[in-house]
């Protein structure tokens, strides 16, 4: 889960004013917060969450309402949407989100990577008709997937307090901004031809391509908050660092055999 | 004569690499989502390599962390008998249907402890999945799915229970977890 949606109508220069206000408002919290106090050690990338009073219960009550509304809606969208019609709405939206991923592949000073994507956009949204196939991942062109925290973990902040943050899911003060922004970019491109209802799709298409993520944490965690909050620092550890992250082979673990 | 055999058997798979072992598994896999039978007959197939794959006694005890030591002799013996069933279990849960889906050996590492071999799942739309062994010696003690890490997960998801209800509630968490398992894939 990705997303900030609103399901009422609203205008364009209200939605672009609500986004930019907010990821205004979460960053100024991340530069403020995001430094971990004098004398607490938490080593890079490690899961850091000193306002776990607060984001467990948060996590608890989303929690109820996704089990509720949210799992059932994205799996009868899932039952009743063609595999193919599934796809496609997933890739119209991710072909917008390429452009989020140029933009900061190129702050992370990555020109290949953000060529890559904006080759994609270009593909995609002529010959992948507006977005709706993929045709760039079938002739190799992979998406970079960065985002406004990975760009800035790149400049420096890679410690960062945990968030849990509905509805868009686990985050942390450092990756907030981005996440909001990243939910708010089919909205922001798509201008004056962005209804209401497109939230909606998007949110949907997002919460069912999660679902076997879910799935696998309510068939395994036996703490589904601390599972779901040590996976997220490991997977956003990995996409930091492109999908070579340095290797975690628990040496001092063997330390006292 | 037949005792000369066993023997040999036993030290060609002491000679086997890590990636023959992984190999191995991935064999195992693929026999387990073809076969045309039910969950309990699948974990039953994966039951023997998972047994002499994973190194339980590892999981068992840096997944627990601090709590370990406070653990006897026996409670130390059921815990790692319920995780290799509960790895099972997974593995059955998780590998019971075939669409295609290819394994691969990328490369195999050295680590500090031990070989670490690169795999990943090749989906039949194209899709790679990266799954990473961590060996120490001959068996594997730790799995790390796209940057994932099995036995990190596992510490973190045990921890709070281990402090908060201690290890009569672990136990029984994990049992009832390997009940689910079985169940729903019926």
């Amino acid at each position: 889960m990705r997303y900030w949606h609103t399901s009422k109508r609203t205008s364009l220069s209200s939605l672009r004013r609500r986004s930019s206000v907010c990821a205004l408002v979460v960053f100024a919290v991340c530069s403020g917060c995001s430094t971990i106090p004098s004398g607490e050690t938490v080593a890079a990338y490690e899961p850091y969450d000193p306002h776990e009073s607060v984001n467990r219960p948060v996590y608890g009550a989303f929690d109820a309402i996704d089990r509720r509304v949210l799992q059932p809606v994205a799996r009868g969208y899932r039952w009743i949407m063609p595999n193919w019609a599934e796809r496609g709405v997933a890739n119209f939206f991710a072909n917008l989100r390429d452009v989020d991923g140029a933009l900061n592949a190129l702050l992370q000073g990555k020109p290949a990577a953000a060529a890559g994507d904006l080759t994609r956009v270009v593909i995609n949204s002529t010959i992948g008709i507006g977005g709706l196939i993929d045709v760039a991942s079938d002739s190799g062109i992979d998406p970079s997937g960065e985002d406004f925290g990975q760009t800035l973990a790149v400049w420096g902040v890679t410690r960062s307090r945990y968030l849990y943050l509905p509805p868009v899911g686990p985050s942390t003060v450092r990756d907030a901004p981005g996440q909001i922004l990243h939910g708010a970019t089919p909205g922001l491109l798509l201008g004056g031809g962005y209804v209401w209802w497109v939230s909606l799709l998007d949110l949907m298409s997002t919460r069912a391509e999660a679902l076997p993520a879910t799935d696998a944490r309510d068939a395994a965690a036996l703490d589904p908050y601390a599972f779901t909050r040590d996976a997220y620092y490991q997977r956003r550890k990995y996409v930091i660092y492109d999908g070579h992250p340095p290797m975690d082979d628990f040496f001092d673990e063997f330390d006292d055999e | 004569m037949l005792l000369g055999l066993l023997l040999s058997g036993a030290l060609a798979a002491d000679d086997e690499g890590a990636t023959a072992r992984i190999e191995a598994l991935h064999k195992a896999l693929l026999a387990a989502m073809q076969c045309e039978c039910d969950t309990q007959a699948r974990a039953e197939g994966l039951q023997p390599v998972v047994q002499t794959l994973f190194d339980v006694n590892n999981i068992a005890r840096i997944s627990t962390g601090r709590a370990w030591r406070e653990f006897d002799e026996a409670q130390r013996a059921d815990l790692e008998g319920a995780l290799e069933r509960l790895i099972v279990a997974t593995y059955a849960d998780r590998f019971d249907s075939f669409a295609g889906q290819r394994f691969e050996v990328l490369s195999e590492e050295t680590s500090r402890t031990g070989a670490v071999v690169r795999t990943e799942i090749v989906r039949s739309s194209g899709e790679r999945v990266p799954i990473d062994y961590y060996f120490r010696g001959d068996k594997v003690f730790n799995v790390v799915a796209s940057g994932v890490s099995d036995l990190s997960l596992r510490r973190a998801d045990y921890s709070s229970i281990l402090k908060e209800q201690g290890y009569g509630a672990l136990l029984a968490h994990i049992e009832e977890n390997i009940a689910e398992l079985a169940a729903q894939a019926e």
